[in-house]
């Protein structure tokens, strides 16, 4: 059981450290050269950038960790929809253009949030628990920004640009609902486990530790990055 | 307000294991972005693990030089001097043609050209070995452009224009390169066979010291 929680834990971590994530070079040559609308190439790479997104994963992760009916799961993460999909239309249509660096930082920031929550971190020391579908949607309003960043990186055509946005949040939504999926089948079993509750602390202090990863490579690129 | 998510929990964690927990996420997460994460993106090695790891490679390859430039074409019968084309062309309302040069693989040449309207263009290459029909390199609508082109493939070179318009435009080009030859091709509407053909019309080009 230690051996099973440390991978879930290990898997958790490797993907922060491997790769920065962002829209790939070959998609955003594809991305410039559109003429007008192109649903099913923006769905896949819509649900491509989510399946490979760790940050939105994370955060996942962490919301529904202590999620154990499927009514609340739901209902959390269609929150979570809706406050992404509103900045992500917002920010593309209306050319409302975050500093790449920083919101994914608050991203990171979302991540620590949740895993402090799920410690029970609020109520120990601040005495109070905020609300945390609240905490949700609020987040995801940033999610959405970071989405809308990475689409921003490339010059859309004006043409066809409605369809082609809301087909990239289509395919958001179905590379989320995979990889939750996958992530609740994983849970699911590991809860029928005596080791959860022992080890649960420790993941949510693994998912702390990569949000605080985010959080440091996102601030050191917005200091140090020249490209 | 209640939390649902919140209820199941067996234990409470003390505040001490929490602040244990939170301080030593952000030491891992503070010893990882400075051993690695500093080198290997953004080239910053301030304990000198980058270099020890190997990783201030993965800078600098990423940052790296642009790729080599493609080796210059060991054509034998390198061509003394480029030659210059400035030709006028006429478009009738709604119709198109194209004008192409033909180009050795890895001849240069710079073009510019204007229309007194807006037109529909295809900026295109077609191979001689046909191993695909058309290589387009711009496809978009406007009254002039210009640029540089490198002939990825011996063939011709050169653009489509359509009118939209319902007036007769003039195109201008003006163009200078290692092309050997220039030709307008001009549907014509054959009365007898009942479709059009392809009218080829070979244009004059100049060098550069007349």
């Amino acid at each position: 059981m230690r051996i099973a929680s440390a991978v879930f834990a290990a898997a958790l971590l490797v993907p922060a450290i491997a790769t920065a994530h962002g829209v790939a070079r070959g998609d955003g040559r594809f991305l410039q050269s559109l003429q007008g609308a192109a649903v099913a190439p923006l769905m896949y790479l819509g649900a491509k950038h989510m399946v490979t997104g760790y940050d939105h994963l994370l955060f996942l992760v962490g919301v529904i960790f202590f999620l154990y009916r499927l009514k609340d799961v739901v209902q959390y993460v269609s929150l979570f929809t809706v406050g992404h999909s509103v900045t992500l239309l917002a920010g593309v249509l209306g050319g409302v253009r975050a500093n790449p660096y920083l919101v994914d930082a608050i991203i990171g920031l979302s991540v620590v949030y949740k895993a402090f929550d799920n410690m029970d971190g609020f109520r120990s020391f601040f005495g109070f628990q905020p609300n945390t579908r609240a905490a949700v949607l609020i987040f995801g309003l940033f999610h959405g920004f970071g989405l809308a960043t990475k689409l921003q990186d490339f010059a859309l055509p004006r043409n066809g640009l409605v369809a082609n946005i809301v087909s990239f949040n289509i395919g958001v939504e179905i590379g989320q609902m995979l990889a939750l999926t996958a992530v609740l089948i994983a849970l699911s079993y590991w809860r029928t486990r005596s080791g959860f509750l022992r080890h649960a602390f420790v993941t949510n202090t693994v998912l702390m530790t990569g949000g605080f990863l985010l959080i440091g490579y996102q601030l050191s690129g917005y200091l140090l990055s020249t490209r | 307000m209640t939390n649902t998510d919140t209820s199941i929990r067996i234990e409470v964690p003390s505040r001490k294991r929490i602040a244990a927990a939170a301080g030593i996420a952000l030491a891992i997460a503070a010893l990882v972005l400075v051993t690695t994460i500093f080198p290997a993106a953004y080239g910053r090695d301030p304990l000198g693990t980058g270099k020890a790891l190997g990783l201030l490679d993965l800078y600098e390859a990423s940052a790296g030089a642009a790729p080599p430039p493609p080796p210059a074409t060991a054509t034998t019968a390198r061509p003394r001097t480029y030659k210059v084309d400035r030709s006028e062309l006429t478009l009738g309302p709604g119709q198109a043609f194209e004008y192409k040069y033909r180009m050795d693989k890895g001849a240069g040449m710079v073009y510019a050209w204007t229309a007194t309207g807006r037109v529909k263009y295809e900026f295109h290459g077609e191979p001689d070995d046909h191993k695909l029909a058309v290589e387009s390199y711009e496809t978009q609508e406007g009254d002039y452009a210009s640029g540089a082109l490198t002939a990825g493939f011996t063939g011709i070179h050169g653009w489509y224009w359509e009118n939209p318009g319902d007036r007769e435009l003039a195109i201008t080009v003006t163009s200078a390169g290692f092309f050997t030859s220039a030709e307008e091709l001009r549907p014509i509407w054959d009365p007898v066979k009942h479709k059009n053909r392809v009218e080829h019309i070979p244009h004059e080009l100049s060098t550069p010291d007349k």
